[in-house]
């Protein structure tokens, strides 16, 4: 079996082991269930396409990850280019300013893209810094950067409501 | 200031717990990759009808992609990684299978072909930490492997070994790695898939990397979530037939260790005390919870056994063995108390007989037997009445069981005491 193959198997394997985690921060991105399936399905397949691309340079994980996301991210704008009504997380961040719901998850919907990416990995995939570098395609210093300033801002949230 | 981080995993927790993976379709995944279920590329297929040679070549590309490159990964077959066509390892890697060799007891060496060592795949974690695989065949007909922080032989021929409440378990060869990681092998063609089964978390279907012969055995590994941990773990590793019927299972590697096995559990530590000592080693016992005693032999500071079996675990009379250092060899047994005396025998002709004290005997063999030519051969246990109760017998000819001035080289680079 050449590299070519090896790394089907490789992501076949992934696919079967991760599932679960990648439809998870999928859904979480996209806002329901079956559009989060979708997105994992897609990026998925596009590992297959692309497999080629693949140049091993970090693991195979956070590569997949990586179009995984960014398919993700792909039916998020074409939704929200529908104006379809979004009644997740997402839709909170997207009203941005008019947070109608106090709560961390509320919070958490209204972070920076890659701030909100990063602690999905962290806490919906169980990813370590360096895996979710290799995600986020940053260096680990930038992960623990992102993830302290989401700690930062879900604080000061937090203290405010308390106060 | 507030941690934020347990409200975040539970508030996250709460809004989006782990859903299950029915839905998991591979086989839809390869449909949208441009594959179908026979493999065939359908952008290929799209082609044909541009010219009948080129088609018939694009049709030999398509069915050469089946056989060579896509089939396997699609589950038509079995995907089967041909050895030799894999990496040759590095020596670093060669250096680690040559040790197999060399560390092994005498008559028990693996005889693996350390320079045929070759990268078999790469794991990864979930944290993104890489476990390569290296495997390399045996002049046996097995294979040693290489792997994370551990390794191992195969030998095929050997016969499978049961653990209690296993079903078939020596059908599958399985290890743990640190707290998670789950690998190991099987050899039978007949396994299809392999599963790993959780107290309250659903249960996941392990891909197997079947490999050519000489390996000739299906690899798999499987590194458990945080998330499963927390559900209670893993409780089983199991082989299925394509039928879904159960080959083999696997669970004593998963049942927690009984109480008594923790001394620092059932000891009574208030009640420790010293009952033997031979030159600078000592055993020393304490009251166990669970019955008999617990023990420490000890070589001045160095721990080297401990253990709380109750006495109903001790099979034999007499339960013992040499242990070694740098500087010393040391004998000690425990024993059943019908043992009066245990008598040791040397190459040269002498003896020393020993009185055991609370159930353990304990000697420290001085220079003069550490030669060859005067080494223990034979420890024999005795009952009041002269009966010989157990006997033990030990190869004066193994390496590095005494300390020396010179050892020699063994192989690998490595040098042992003859």
């Amino acid at each position: 079996m050449g590299r070519d193959q090896r790394i089907v198997v490789e992501i076949e394997s992934l696919y079967r082991a991760r599932y679960r985690q990648f439809l998870r921060v999928a859904t979480a991105i996209v806002g329901d269930e079956a559009a989060g399936h979708d997105a994992v399905q897609e990026g998925f397949a596009l590992a297959l396409k692309e497999r080629r691309s693949f140049r091993g340079e970090g693991p195979l994980e956070g590569w997949v990850w990586r179009l995984v996301f960014n398919a993700a991210l792909g039916v998020r704008r074409a939704r929200i280019a529908r104006r379809e009504a979004l009644d997740s997380v997402e839709e909170i961040a997207s009203r941005n300013g008019h947070v109608d719901e106090v709560g961390v998850r509320a919070w958490v919907a209204a972070l920076p893209e890659r701030q909100r990416l990063a602690v999905y990995l962290r806490y919906y995939a169980d990813l370590d810094y360096r895996a979710i570098a290799s995600a986020l395609d940053v260096e680990v210093g930038t992960v623990s950067a992102t993830l302290s300033a989401a700690h930062r801002a879900l604080r000061r949230s937090l203290e405010e409501v308390e106060r | 200031m507030i941690d934020v981080e347990p409200l975040i995993v539970s508030e996250l927790d709460a809004l989006l717990p782990l859903p299950d993976g029915g839905r998991a379709d591979w086989q839809d995944v390869v449909r949208r990759a441009g594959l179908d279920r026979r493999g065939v590329v359908l952008r290929v297929r799209g082609r044909w009808p541009l010219g009948r040679r080129r088609s018939l070549a694009l049709v030999l590309l398509a069915v050469a992609a089946i056989v060579f490159l896509v089939a396997p990964a699609l589950g038509i077959a079995p995907p089967v990684l041909d050895f030799f066509s894999s990496r040759h390892a590095p020596k670093r890697v060669v250096h680690q299978f040559d040790l197999l060799n060399v560390g092994a007891p005498r008559g028990m060496s693996p005889r693996v072909i350390a320079g045929e060592a070759r990268l078999v795949t790469t794991y990864h974690r979930h944290n993104g930490v890489a476990f390569p695989l290296w495997v390399a065949p045996t002049r046996k007909g097995g294979f040693c492997f290489v792997f994370g922080f551990g390794g191992g032989c195969a030998d095929p021929k050997m016969p499978a070994h049961n653990e209690p409440g296993d079903f078939n378990g020596g059908a599958i060869g399985l290890g743990r790695y640190g707290s998670t990681v789950l690998a190991g092998y099987v050899y039978d063609k007949n396994i299809a898939d392999v599963e790993v089964r959780f107290r309250h978390a659903p249960t996941v279907i392990v891909p197997l990397l079947w490999v050519s012969p000489p390996i000739d055995a299906g690899f798999f590994f499987y590194d458990v979530t945080r998330g499963q941990q927390r559900r209670g773990g893993p409780v089983a590793v199991v082989a299925l037939d394509e039928h879904g019927e159960v080959l083999a299972r696997v669970v004593w590697i998963f049942r927690p260790k009984p109480a008594w096995f923790d001394p620092r559990k059932v000891a009574d530590l208030s009640k420790r005390h010293v009952i033997l000592r031979s030159g600078q080693a000592s055993i020393t016992i304490a009251p166990s919870r669970t019955g008999g005693n617990c023990f420490w032999l000890r070589y001045r500071y160095e721990m080297m056994g401990t253990g709380c079996a109750p006495p109903r675990y001790q099979a034999a009379p007499m339960a013992g063995g040499l242990n070694h250092g740098t500087n010393f060899t040391v004998f000690s047994a425990q024993v059943k108390p019908a043992v009066e005396r245990v008598e040791l025998r040397f190459q040269d002709g002498t003896q020393i007989v020993l009185h055991p004290v609370e159930g353990f005997v304990l000697y420290t063999l001085p220079k003069s037997n550490w030669p060859r030519g005067h080494r223990l051969t034979t420890a024999v246990a005795y009952s009041a009445t002269g009966k010989q109760l157990n006997k033990q017998t030990f190869d004066p000819k193994h390496f590095g069981t005494y300390p020396c001035s010179k050892p020699v080289p063994i192989g690998a680079g490595e040098t042992a005491c003859p």
